[in-house]
């Protein structure tokens, strides 16, 4: 007489167990090929448990974290949401966690999330990046700008970019325009000093064009906050929009916007644009050919 | 001794020719050349991310057939009963556990070599064929070196599961039993740093007295967990290594010599 | 005295059933088998014979009593050096071949090298397998898969062979050259226990029998011994149940043409009398041969 057993059929349970590694895979797959407009978020799990859960592969976990962030952020550019830009940080949180020494999530961190807020997620995850990545002089230095520009700090701000000046591996040019930012005056200078040096240490040309895009709009607002300036001294009150610089003789043509909007003053002389620095809405087709990959500089 | 190396030699065939094992290396293999494809869906280091799914594959395919023939080959023998003709002859029980361990050994230990080489193979082609604008750093010989580390880590899981097919009858039972082993070894380390960490102030003081229990009593599979020093390049101190290599050594003699005390007491129903 | 090649003390399985039940599988069983002997071991099904002998193997152990080969404890693999066990529907490794099996067999009881080999070769003709050697065990019959058995139980030249239902699957020409290899092994100077339902077999060949009924050994001794009875048997030309009837003869049969008539023996004289006052006339007489069925039978009647 035999016990009766719970069927064992190891066919059917190897590849239970294959497709549950596949899903994820599977899963970046349909969001690559699905139209931007129907996807939505998927929610994101505490990261204490994905960082149990995940057991041996949270390299993996992180890479798909990555990856969901670079399509949302590739395909909706334009339409970056408070609700987005708060999934976008988490999910590098996630990111950044499962896998500490991975460095695009700390790219991503410091230098696309805070231009679209959520500022204050974002420092947490590149405070732990310095602690596990110290090598890396570059972690440093997007926090120390992200406290001078965003959160108006100057202290915190140079405590962490003469962090970024005292490693070994820093550029040699890296010292000059720590410099310059704390030199210049305006609003906007410090962060085109930022730029400019996040330009030189970019290689890929996707990313580059993105940057000197950014780098060009607010090389050209710090001129005409600067004319502003020059304006109430002699009129008694700011400029409106840049026409009236023109008008007054200061500028020679209205300059353009690279993001397509127009620039204005605010009351209190700052330069802005309508286009708040982000991408314009584009036709369907060509936003689907542009959604190409972008690579950063690697380590 | 001949007798384990016998046993040990026609395990291994027996392994070789299950259909499970030609169906994960089929797998394995697919999802390597793939890797780049997948990859790509990436942004950056596509070669960081390669790597991973390359490492990702290794393990995962190595240690799901460790879960299944440790506890389906021996299953199999019971249920069949073609161990009677084993263990009617003059070699002890405990000759029975190391041989069918040396043969699933071997197996997995070849199917190691077979997926790790490939995916070396695999990552190269990409490193090669992928243009990056700064030139990733791929640390090969830390990626053999985890690739070991994930064979130490399936010989530890083999160990395990003969150790539960040594007194359940159900592969299915053992199989579950193998998993939790696993899944609580995999955790441990993270659970304990969460509970001696600033969450620890939160969790009462029964919990963390459990996650200390299980931390002592299940093995540490984090030890040889090298996978993300190997991709990045950390360091690997050989001291480090050699211990936890001897701790995976001292753990699976534990266990096959607790496999054997409780088969010998065993009945050939 | 020599050492018996099995010695069995009151050896007792019990079988749990769930939490409180249990099977008795074997009770107080007492046997030694000598060296040199063919000893059948018979029973109904269920009778415990299988577990008897798997006891002796040292795969079950015993909730009370002791078993012993060649005058090892059972339960030590020491025991089983001299001895070859062929299992009850044996079973293999089958992804190997016939003879991968018998070498994987051999190298199990410490055999190798062109020792090994030749050993092999050699048990696979004497039980007929030399032509499916290269086959796989997978795509076996259930004949050639006994046959293999056999094999393995004899490759590493036991002096003791415990077989658990050896004709078990084999045709007729194939249980013939099973009772000659049995034979064969006795001439050899090997001991022989095996278990069978093919009473004939059993008793042409043993040289004692035991009968195992739910558990218990009812019946122990030689085949001579169990046919050796006292009635005689007459048999008689033509039908004439009527008239021995009326005559008084309790047994009375008619077979074909003749009629069957059984006496005891103190009435043998009186009986032979009686028919030649009848005027009949006798065919044959003789002895009553009880064959060990008849005897299986009655035991299993009187223990049920
Ligand atoms: N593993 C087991 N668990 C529980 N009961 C068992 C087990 N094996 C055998 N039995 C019971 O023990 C008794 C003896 O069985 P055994 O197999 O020894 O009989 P057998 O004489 O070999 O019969 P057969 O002629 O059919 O082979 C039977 O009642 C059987 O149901
Ligand atoms: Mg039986």
């Amino acid at each position: 007489m035999r016990k009766a057993t719970l069927t064992f059929h190891p066919p059917s349970l190897i590849l239970v167990s294959l497709l549950l590694l596949l899903a994820p895979v599977i899963h970046m797959l349909h969001i690559h090929t699905t139209p931007i407009k129907s996807q939505t978020l998927s929610p994101l799990p505490r990261k204490e448990v994905a960082q149990i859960s995940a057991m041996e592969f949270r390299p993996l976990l992180s890479d798909y974290y990555l990856v969901l962030v670079a399509q949302l952020y590739g395909g909706m550019k334009a339409r970056l949401g408070k609700e987005e830009v708060m999934w976008m940080a988490r999910a590098l949180d996630l990111a950044a966690s499962l896998d500490p020494y991975y460095t695009e999530p700390y790219y991503f961190a410091g230098n696309v999330i805070p231009w679209y807020g959520a500022v204050d997620t974002v420092i947490p995850i590149l405070k732990r990046g310095i602690e596990y990545k110290k090598g890396d002089w570059r972690i440093p230095f997007y926090l120390g700008f992200i406290y001078f520009y965003f959160k108006k700090d100057p202290v915190k701000g140079a405590k962490y970019l003469s962090m970024a000046t005292q490693n070994p591996h820093a550029p040699s040019y890296l010292p000059l325009l720590v410099a310059r930012l704390y030199s210049e005056k305006g609003h906007y200078s410090a962060a085109i000093a930022y730029l400019e040096g996040l330009y030189r240490s970019t290689q890929d040309p996707k990313l580059k064009e993105t940057i000197g895009k950014r780098l060009s709009a607010l090389i050209i607002m710090d001129r005409l906050e600067k004319l502003g300036m020059e304006y109430k001294k002699r009129y008694g009150t700011f400029p409106r929009t840049p026409r009236d610089l023109v008008e007054a003789g200061l500028l020679n043509r209205v300059p353009r916007d690279p993001y397509g909007g127009r620039f204005f003053f605010k009351k209190d002389g700052t330069v802005w644009t309508t286009s708040s620095l982000r991408e314009r809405k584009r036709p369907k087709a060509k936003g689907k050919k542009e959604k190409k990959k972008e690579r950063s500089t690697g380590q | 001794m001949r007798a384990s190396l016998a046993l040990a030699w026609v395990t291994l065939k027996e392994g070789l020719r299950e259909r499970a094992f030609l169906g994960i290396m089929i797998f394995a293999f697919l999802l390597l050349l793939a890797s780049g494809a997948i990859a790509d869906l990436s942004i950056g280091n596509v070669i960081k991310v390669t790597q991973d799914l390359g490492l990702a594959t290794v393990s995962f395919t190595v240690l799901l057939l460790a879960f299944f023939m440790g506890t389906h080959l021996m299953a199999k023998d019971l249920d069949k009963r073609s161990i009677y003709m084993v263990l009617s002859k003059p070699i002890g029980r405990s000759h029975y556990i190391f041989g069918k361990y040396g043969g699933l050994t071997a197996l997995v230990g070849l199917s190691t070599l077979l997926v790790s080489l490939f995916m070396l193979v695999t990552t190269f082609y990409f490193y090669k064929t992928t243009r990056l604008y700064t030139p990733p750093h791929v640390a090969w010989f830390k990626l053999m070196v985890a690739s070991g580390f994930i064979f130490l880590e399936a010989s530890l899981i083999l160990a395990v599961s003969l150790f539960f097919s040594s007194f359940t009858s159900s592969a299915l039972l053992a199989l579950f039993l193998t998993l939790a082993v696993y899944i609580v070894g995999q955790s441990t380390h993270q659970v304990m740093e969460f509970v001696q960490g600033p969450l620890g102030k939160r969790t009462s003081p029964v919990v963390k007295a459990l996650a200390k229990v299980a931390y002592y009593v299940f093995p540490d599979l984090s030890l040889l967990d090298l996978k993300t020093a190997a991709v990045h390049d950390l360091p690997m101190p050989p001291g480090d290594l050699l211990k936890a290599f001897l701790y995976t050594l001292i753990y699976i003699s534990f266990l096959l010599i607790a496999a054997s005390l409780i088969f010998k007491r065993r009945e050939m129903k | 005295m020599e050492q018996p090649a099995i010695e069995i003390e009151d050896l007792t399985k019990h079988y749990k059933k769930g939490v409180k039940k249990k099977i008795v599988a074997l009770e107080g069983l007492n046997l030694e088998i000598h060296q040199g002997e063919i000893f059948g071991f018979v029973g109904p099904n269920g009778a415990g014979k299988s577990t008897t002998i798997k006891l002796m193997m040292g795969l079950l152990f015993p909730t009370r009593g002791r078993a012993a080969i060649m005058g090892t404890e059972a339960h030590l693999p020491r025991a089983r050096r001299e001895v070859g066990y062929l299992p009850e529907n044996p079973s293999f490794y089958d992804h190997l071949t016939g003879e991968e099996f018998l070498l994987f067999a051999g190298s199990l009881v410490g055999m190798k090298g062109k020792e090994l080999k030749e050993r092999t070769q050699e048990l696979l003709d004497l039980v007929g397998l030399a032509h499916a050697r290269k086959m796989g065990i997978r795509k076996y019959s259930k004949g050639m898969m006994q046959r293999l058995g056999i094999a393995q139980a004899l490759i590493g030249n036991p002096r003791l062979i415990v077989m658990d239902e050896p004709m078990s699957g084999l045709d007729p020409l194939g249980r013939a050259e099973m009772v000659r290899l049995i034979l064969g092994l006795k001439e050899q100077g090997k001991t022989v226990f095996f278990s069978s339902h093919i009473l004939h077999d059993v008793e042409t060949i043993c040289d004692r029998v035991g009968i195992l009924v739910k558990g218990r050994l009812t019946y122990l001794g030689s085949p001579s011994q169990l046919a050796e009875s006292p009635w005689w048997v007459l048999r008689l030309e033509g039908n004439h149940q009527e008239i021995l009837r009326k005559a008084g003869f309790p047994r009375v049969v008619l077979m074909g043409h003749l009629t069957q008539v059984e006496v005891p023996p103190q009435d043998l004289w009186e009986a032979l009398e009686r028919i030649r006052t009848l005027g009949l006339t006798l065919y044959s007489l003789e002895r009553k041969r009880l064959s060990l069925e008849d005897i299986f039978v009655k035991e299993v009647k009187s223990e049920g």
